[in-house]
């Protein structure tokens, strides 16, 4: 007997029952989806396997399962998109390489386009038929964002955008860019910003790679020269980019970190068979540390599936996040050196050190570990300047 | 905390309750202006009253026996003798010989677990007192030496195995819970003084330094808050993990510790002064974290499991409501 689709199982309500029914399904389709699942030393053929992976589910449901009827989903919650996650890792999955954007930017989308651009564009990236990057950051602007200098002008129907994007992640695989772009004074500091749809097949955009510390290239700068991008592809109203961008980060710091822990468990889980008694006092450590980022991940999917606005408290889980995968990977460094830094040539290898020297930057991305120490000084204990 | 709303309503407001109680009375005082004896009482299934009493004993650092007689909830046994009070739960500490009772007063009966005899009794709970050195800053934990105590059996091993595992969670999430209160306690007070100490003419507030070394305690104090969130309200349900409740006391222990630290760096050279409200918490919190397994105990256990059994425990899954806050 097949298992039953997810959109029966919508209907139950139940979340026990969904996750047994998709962990059945995963059993009977263990042959389509088991060599979807495996990293690879080549980034394409991850990216190429993700694709392939998210098409897959949502042949049967299970990729639009969480996601709103509007968007081309069954319905349901973020918890439902999260079991899924958790259950495609216990079954071994690498991660979803550029889908990891899906739960960023996707929710920003339906939350702030237009229902026609979110029906036009939002069902291509469920099904991996499409991928999207984020543009914020530019060579003048990272931490301090609202100095960003990209420009877009309203020509008619149309803006015309005229600058450059820096550290895009996925940019190279990306169809779409969601950036935040200057339609007001630089004297309006976050009050001139707007958020944007850029589709990056337009004639005027410039995609160059990055090439890594740890030898891929994730991250590219993009370049846009006269690009022209319809108002119909705006999110959110012109000037209140701010807000969407305030929107996007706190999924980027917050929702994230569930889909990140199931991949840290899965990486602490393998390196356990490397460790002797020696290490029982540090890998406890790591161990509580992802039970914290865990608790924190599933209480703010709590308030997301109950439609609260995610603030400051999402800076929490960006921090604990980052500081788990930085422990996890300094204990990994310690109890089998020579694994990361002199690797061997088996894909297993490639991807520890790959991984091992991304640790070391993920207190960066998303807005850097200062800042969220700033937003919970500021924003939660209420401490200020002056 | 500013952060309260993000923590299950219905438990806040118990603890809230909890403290405006503990506000006025202490002892046996407070335990009957909270109802204390009708939430661990046979029968009662739902602990998290309980709990929030605890925490709320923690931040308002307040003495009563509630975390030794939550330990016996349910507990009756007739074999004790029918004139006295509920018996105080004798807690483990490091070394066999030695347990702690918390909020121990005169007369009170004391049981305590001797693994391979059971459940007994301790004949004369005064005389086995450890006398601890003078001056004390925190008598909350009267510690027993049961060498040479007097000991009565009580229940023998055989049903003391069927007990021990629900002794043990709730005492490891008590002891949790006033952790987390006394967390808050030095963290709030912590963050009071530096919104209102001037140096260089700046409040200490302001200065990033600052800012960045209380951000990172209050980041401690809320993944403790999340996980034991998720603990207290698997106990109003059904019987709660060991190893969940293992980890809730361990992170208990060490994000007690950080905030401590923390708390004292901030405050400067006044918190190691005799008097300063810091010393009594602080030393509380040191005892509270040898209780039903140290923090440095438990971590390294913890650890020695996910070796051995190649296993990281999940501790909580989604589907089963865990993520309701």
């Amino acid at each position: 007997m097949g298992a039953r689709g997810p959109v029966d199982l919508l209907q139950d309500g139940d979340l026990a029952d969904f996750a047994a029914r998709f962990r059945d399904w995963l059993t009977e389709s263990a042959a389509d989806v088991a060599p979807l699942l495996d990293g690879h030393s080549d980034y394409d053929v991850r990216v190429d396997n993700a694709r392939a992976l998210r098409r897959l589910l949502c042949e049967h449901g299970w990729g639009l399962a969480g996601w709103p009827e509007e968007a081309g989903g069954l319905g349901g919650s973020i918890l439902h998109r999260s079991v899924v996650t958790e259950e495609l890792f216990r079954a071994g999955w690498s991660g979803p390489t550029v889908f990891e954007h899906l739960e960023i930017i996707a929710p920003t989308l339906v939350r702030f386009a237009a229902p026609e651009f979110v029906e036009a564009v939002v069902p291509s990236f469920l099904d991996g038929s499409r991928s999207w990057s984020q543009g914020f950051s530019e060579p003048e602007a990272g931490s301090d964002l609202a100095s960003l200098r990209t420009r877009a002008v309203r020509d008619g129907d149309d803006f015309v955008v005229n600058g450059a994007k820096i550290w895009t992640t996925w940019s190279k695989w990306a169809h779409w860019c969601l950036a935040l772009v200057r339609t007001g004074s630089a004297e309006e500091r976050h009050r001139g910003l707007t958020m944007i749809a850029i589709d990056l097949s337009s004639p005027g955009v410039e995609v160059r790679p990055i090439r890594q510390a740890n030898g891929t290239d994730e991250l590219a700068q993009v370049h846009f020269t006269d690009v022209r991008v319809p108002a119909a592809q705006l999110v959110g109203e012109v000037g209140r980019g701010w807000n969407v961008a305030l929107y996007l980060l706190a999924r980027e710091r917050g929702t994230l970190s569930w889909l990140r822990h199931c991949a840290f468990r899965q990486w602490l889980t393998s390196g356990t068979e490397l460790m002797g008694a020696d290490s029982d006092r540090q890998l406890g450590s790591v161990v509580l540390q992802l039970a914290g980022v865990r608790a924190a991940a599933a209480r703010l999917l709590s308030r997301a599936a109950d439609g609260t606005e995610l603030g400051p408290e999402a800076a929490f889980n960006k921090l604990l996040m980052t500081r788990t995968e930085q422990s996890l990977y300094d204990l990994l460094r310690e109890v089998d050196g020579m694994r990361i830094a002199l690797p061997g040539d088996s894909p297993e290898e490639v991807l520890q050190q790959q991984e091992y020297l991304f640790s070391r930057i993920v207190t960066i991305y998303g807005g850097s570990q200062q800042m969220q120490l700033i937003t919970v000084a500021r924003h939660i204990l209420g401490l200020h300047d002056g | 905390m500013a952060d309260a709303s993000l923590r299950p309503a219905e438990y806040v407001g118990f603890r809230d309750a909890a403290a405006a109680i503990l506000g006025r009375h202490s002892g046996a005082g407070a335990l009957d202006a909270f109802g204390f004896t009708d939430v661990y009482a046979d029968g009662a299934d739902d602990l998290r009253p309980a709990y929030a009493f605890l925490e709320a004993q923690g931040s308002c650092c307040v003495t009563t026996p509630a975390l030794g007689l939550l330990a016996l909830a349910g507990f009756r046994d007739e074999r004790l003798p029918a004139d006295g009070g509920p018996p105080l739960f004798g807690v483990p500490l490091g070394r066999a010989s030695l347990v702690a009772v918390p909020g121990m007063g005169p007369g009170d009966r004391v049981v305590v677990d001797r693994p391979g005899t059971g459940l007994v009794s301790v004949e004369d709970p005064v005389a086995a007192r450890r006398t601890p050195p003078e001056p004390v800053a925190d008598d909350y934990l009267t510690v027993l030496d049961l060498d040479s105590a007097g000991l009565r059996p009580l229940v023998p091993e055989a049903e003391a195995e069927a007990l021990r595992e629900g002794i043990a969670v709730r005492t490891q999430l008590g002891a949790a819970a006033e952790l987390l209160g006394l967390t808050d306690r030095l963290l709030e007070d912590a963050a009071g003084y530096a919104r209102q100490r001037q140096q260089f003419g700046r409040t200490l507030s302001s200065y990033q330094a600052m800012q960045h070394l209380l951000a990172w305690a209050a980041t401690e104090r809320h993944q403790l808050a999340c996980l034991f969130d998720i603990a207290v309200a698997r106990s109003a349900g059904e019987p709660v993990d060991p190893q969940l409740a293992r980890a809730v006391k361990a992170m208990a222990g060490r994000v007690f510790h950080a905030v401590a630290q923390t708390a004292i760096q901030v405050t400067g050279a006044i918190s190691f002064t005799w008097e300063y409200s810091l010393n009594r918490v602080h030393q509380r919190g040191l005892a509270l974290d040898q209780v039903a397994g140290s923090s440095a105990d438990l971590v390294a256990a913890i650890g020695r499991q996910a070796r051995t059994e190649r296993v990281v425990p999940e501790l909580f899954t989604l589907t089963d409501g865990a993520a309701g806050a």
